[in-house]
């Protein structure tokens, strides 16, 4: 009983006996068909494909070695050529590039497509949208100011100036009717038209009046750009990771998975490296020097660690952590929400609260504790460990 | 020759034939030296460039040659490697990164006939053997990247092949003192049988990277 190999390449299939070509096809089918007709009874395959097309005509079939694969691929341009699937080794290779650049832009294709990357791509232009507003909105408050600075003192928030400006511009355009109804109290109102009369602004021309204006126009287009970004990037991580948006908030979980990569880089990050993503500075201060490292990066912005007494944060901040990186798990490999996650996170979040309600004694204050050493030891790498590898994970949905 | 040198008030530039006349990989000049169309080559923007400013020899990479290129990025050096080992040659660049492959594929091995891409993990060599090389050039940001140099070179350089691997100090560890990782590299690529030949740090062009040099 003799065993032949079906070796398939980007030229086609080449039939091999005892290593050498004997014969070849563009596709592997023709050849079990070929190989049935010599009386073979059993073939080597090279994927799973072929596997159950040759076991369906009947063929006793097993898939190749990797190292007989290993050396029939170090020698894959000379069995092309040998099995004349080509003339020449240049052909081969143009056959083989083809087909490598179209494998590669099918790729290339579909992780454009992935929707955790538009949410990335769109949590950023919000982050430079704030950007934007607040050195513009600024420049108007400064611009106008030379004209009326006493309006802009007492006006803390930028984008409501911007809105005045467009809409009433010079100080003597100001009167009791167009200040109402923008949130002002009556004692306010008083006070800028009070100060109206004796402002220490200088007069404008029309010609800056109306640069000023163009730019708080502009400022006030970015304002409701930006918060129709806020409301997509919401419904977007609702529907990409639920749980993530239920556990740290939209914004925040569209941070993270900015700052990882993606869904999949998050949800295979452990929950330490979450805890400070956004204060990788601090973290290599602390590496490199020893100083204490960061306790919290983005994270701090969620409410609970930013709000939170300062001795409480660290521990919020871990807690915090450690169920998004569960969350971000969920959402990747099961994709369904689960309330669970949240509930967990309230009831530790109580206990914490709770339990370090007071801060901390003062060192001299606390027990002597016998054999330890004075202070913290500085803060050290911790060992790199052998773990779940990203790039060799199998997608389950 | 593919690769020129040209002194200019004690300033070395490097200079590569075009393969393909006329046409820009990045923004880089195209000068015309005894009839032929050259591309310059910039060390601030290529490794390969900068270690060859520092003393790698001119022709560890050669015309004719199979090269195998781990991480190509967008394509920068690929393309000028791609000059160097010219029609006869080949290079086969691998990246795993799908947003800087988009450009390799676009404006390198689109455009050259001996490039070809693959988007691909560096760790599994059997999704781009092709054929055994004479060069192995690695540049990839990893904290075992040369242990991943290592298994590609096991795999596919052919013996006394010639491995060039970029060490980016900062990614094997972030507090080492970088010299002390190039050597630690150094010593892990004799363990693997290699003869280390030389050892090249990139400063000025490329703070906290090395080139190192071996054989197979």
């Amino acid at each position: 009983m003799e065993q032949l190999t079906i070796y398939t390449t980007e030229a086609g299939s080449i039939l091999l006996r005892a290593g050498e070509a004997i014969g070849a096809a563009k596709a592997a089918s023709q050849l079990l068909d070929k190989a049935k007709q010599m009386g073979v009874t059993a073939v080597v395959v090279s994927n799973e494909s072929e596997l159950s097309s040759a076991r369906a005509v009947g063929l006793e079939a097993t898939l190749i070695r990797p190292e007989d694969r290993e050396r029939l691929d170090a020698d894959k341009i000379g069995l092309i050529v040998r099995s004349r699937l080509a003339p020449d080794e240049a052909s081969a290779l143009e056959i083989i590039r083809q087909q490598s650049i179209e494998a590669a832009e099918a790729v290339i294709r579909e992780a454009s497509a992935r929707p955790d990357l538009h949410l990335v791509q769109a949590i950023q232009a919000l982050d430079d949208s704030d950007k934007f507003l607040n050195t513009t909105a600024t420049r108007v408050s400064e611009w106008y100011g030379l004209h009326f600075p006493e309006l802009t003192q007492m006006m803390a928030d930028n984008i409501g100036l911007c809105r005045v400006v467009v809409e009433v511009g010079r100080r003597d355009g100001f009167s009791k009717e167009n200040l109402q109804g923008r949130g002002f109290t009556d004692k306010k109102v008083e006070a800028i038209l009070a100060a109206r009369e004796r402002s220490k602004g200088g007069e404008i021309s029309d010609g800056d009046l109306g640069r000023v204006k163009a730019l708080a126009t502009l400022a006030l287009e970015v304002a409701s750009q930006r918060d129709r970004l806020n409301t997509y990037v919401e419904s977007m991580m609702k529907k990409i990771a639920p749980n993530v948006t239920d556990v740290a908030g939209a914004t925040i979980g569209a941070r993270l998975m900015a700052k990882a990569g993606g869904l999949d880089r998050l949800a295979v990050m452990p929950a330490s490296t979450i805890q400070i993503l956004g204060a990788e500075k601090a973290l290599f201060r602390a590496l490199r020097t020893g100083a204490k490292p960061p306790k919290h990066g983005i994270l701090f912005q969620h409410q609970e660690v930013h709000g939170a007494p300062k001795w409480q944060r660290g521990k919020i901040a871990r807690t915090l952590a450690n169920k998004i990186a569960i969350a971000a798990r969920i959402d990747y490999f099961r994709g369904t929400e689960e309330l669970s996650v949240k509930a967990g996170l309230d009831l530790r979040l109580e206990q914490i609260k709770a339990k370090y309600k007071e801060p901390p004694k003062h060192k001299a204050e606390r027990e002597e504790r016998p054999g330890r050493q004075e202070g913290r030891p500085p803060f050290r790498r911790p060992p790199r460990r052998e773990g779940f590898d990203r790039r060799q994970k199998q997608r389950r949905r | 020759m593919k690769l020129r040198r040209e002194e200019r008030d004690g300033r070395t530039s490097l200079l590569t034939k075009n393969l393909v006349p006329g046409n820009k990989t990045y923004n880089e000049d195209l000068l015309i030296r005894d009839g032929v169309e050259f591309r310059t080559w910039d060390p601030f923007r290529s490794k390969l460039a900068a270690a060859i400013l520092k003393g790698l020899p001119d022709d560890l990479i050669r015309e004719g040659d199979k090269v195998l290129y781990l991480g190509t990025s967008t394509g920068t050096t690929p393309s000028h490697v791609s000059d160097i080992v010219g029609e006869s040659g080949l290079v086969v660049g691998v990246e795993f990164a799908p947003r800087v492959a988009r450009e390799f594929v676009e404006n390198v091995a689109r455009k050259r006939k001996n490039v070809i891409p693959y988007v691909a993990d560096a760790r599994d060599p059997s999704s781009y053997s092709l054929t055994k090389c004479d060069v192995v050039y690695c540049d990839i940001a990893q904290q075992d990247q040369t242990e991943i140099a290592i298994l590609n070179c096991r795999r596919l350089l052919k013996k006394g092949g010639r491995l060039l691997l970029i060490v980016k100090a900062r990614s094997i560890d972030v507090i080492r003192e970088p010299k002390d990782v190039f050597r630690e590299e150094s010593r892990k690529l004799e363990a693997a049988g290699f003869h280390v030949s030389q050892m090249i740090e990139l400063s000025p062009f490329d703070k906290d990277h090395a080139l190192i040099y071996a054989t197979y």
